[in-house]
């Protein structure tokens, strides 16, 4: 009887780590598209929270105060020309 | 051929299985069938016999388009052209590595998203300022990058004293969604992870630890690398090319994670 209690979890684990292969790995069904949509319309409000586009400032909207910044450089407090990295 | 996959938005791997009964040279292209402009690879490979092209996805649209042709004859339909056979495309879970990214930086966490957001819609995007959930990071997607009146080739710079980043839209619209975000996280890692804001090596490494452990694209981290930034032969081009190749390799035979 306590052979049988084990060889049942034995059973159990290998069929949840048969199952949890199976569901990981899903071959598709190959549908055709005859050509790609070269006029396509898109609406972002559709996509999920993560995806969706950044907010986009209004024009003359001014810069908030919050912007990370590395260290009080001295060129910008001088008001030199900003420097880039590329 | 063009075949459409339901991805749905989900992190995946695809796995593209195709074979071919000499050496041919195979173009894959990976699209999202709604949004203009939006690319997750562009590459190919010369095949003879069997090979399997792996495309890690931690980013997808709701439908995949992937095209897969012999560039020898171009994109025709299935049956049209018996020089290749696609056998089967299969999703699989993504790989990823997030334990090499220092998540408990809140500037890191909130870039990865800022950037992913963009770089996934910048097909669509208008030109403009768009700034961060947090008002932390602000990009200027310009027209063309300009100095001076002159246009810049850099599709991608960022101004070291306020962490402004400006994009090039010209560009970034050509660029795979995995190259985009490559770009902005070398631009984000000059200035907010470096110890040397202008050590170019530095970033490529600092950017590439993120993109890598995030699951992207080893292939279209080097193809980013190669034409936007080592344009120029140079021995030092050689050698950052050189440092981006190892540690690529490196990463992903779990060797070293952290650059010093």
């Amino acid at each position: 009887m306590i052979m049988d209690k084990q060889k049942m979890v034995y059973v159990g684990v290998a069929l949840f780590a048969f199952l949890v292969i199976v569901n990981s790995t899903k071959k598709v069904v190959l549908e055709e598209v005859v050509s790609e949509n070269t006029n396509k319309t898109f609406d972002n409000t559709s996509l999920p929270y993560q995806l969706r586009p950044p907010y986009k400032m209004a024009e003359g909207e001014s810069m908030p105060k919050t912007i990370a910044k590395r260290t009080n450089q001295f060129s910008s407090f001088l008001g030199i020309k900003p420097r880039f990295d590329t | 051929m063009i075949y459409k996959v339901p991805t749905r938005h989900e992190e995946l791997t695809l796995l593209i299985k195709v074979h071919t009964f000499k050496p041919e040279t195979i173009r894959l292209k990976v699209t999202d069938a709604d949004q203009p402009n939006t690319a997750f690879t562009d590459r190919y490979k010369t095949i003879d016999g069997e090979s399997i092209f792996f495309v890690r996805m931690p980013v997808s649209p709701a439908n995949a388009l992937i095209s897969i042709y012999n560039e020898a004859n171009g994109n025709l339909q299935v049956g049209a052209d018996n020089t290749i056979i696609v056998d089967s495309i299969t999703k699989e879970p993504l790989d990823k590595k997030l334990d090499v990214i220092d998540f408990s930086n809140p500037l890191v966490r909130s870039f990865v998203n800022f950037a992913t957001r963009f770089c996934y819609n910048a097909g669509s995007l208008p030109s403009g300022t768009y700034l961060s959930d947090d008002k932390k990071f602000v990009i200027k997607y310009l027209p063309i990058i300009e100095d001076n009146g002159q246009e810049q080739t850099t599709p991608a710079r960022i101004d070291i004293d306020n962490g402004t980043i400006e994009i090039s839209k010209k560009h970034f619209l050509d660029f795979t969604v995995p190259s985009r975000k490559a770009i902005l996280l070398h631009e984000f890692s000059h200035v907010y992870l470096n110890d040397n804001v202008d050590d170019e090596v530095e970033a490529d490494l600092n950017g590439l630890l993120i993109y890598l452990g995030l699951g992207y694209p080893r292939i279209e981290a080097f193809e980013v690398f190669a034409k936007t930034f080592l344009t120029v032969p140079s021995d030092g081009n050689r050698m950052r090319y050189d440092k981006i190749k190892s540690f690529i390799d490196e990463f992903e035979q779990h060797n070293t994670y952290l650059y010093e």
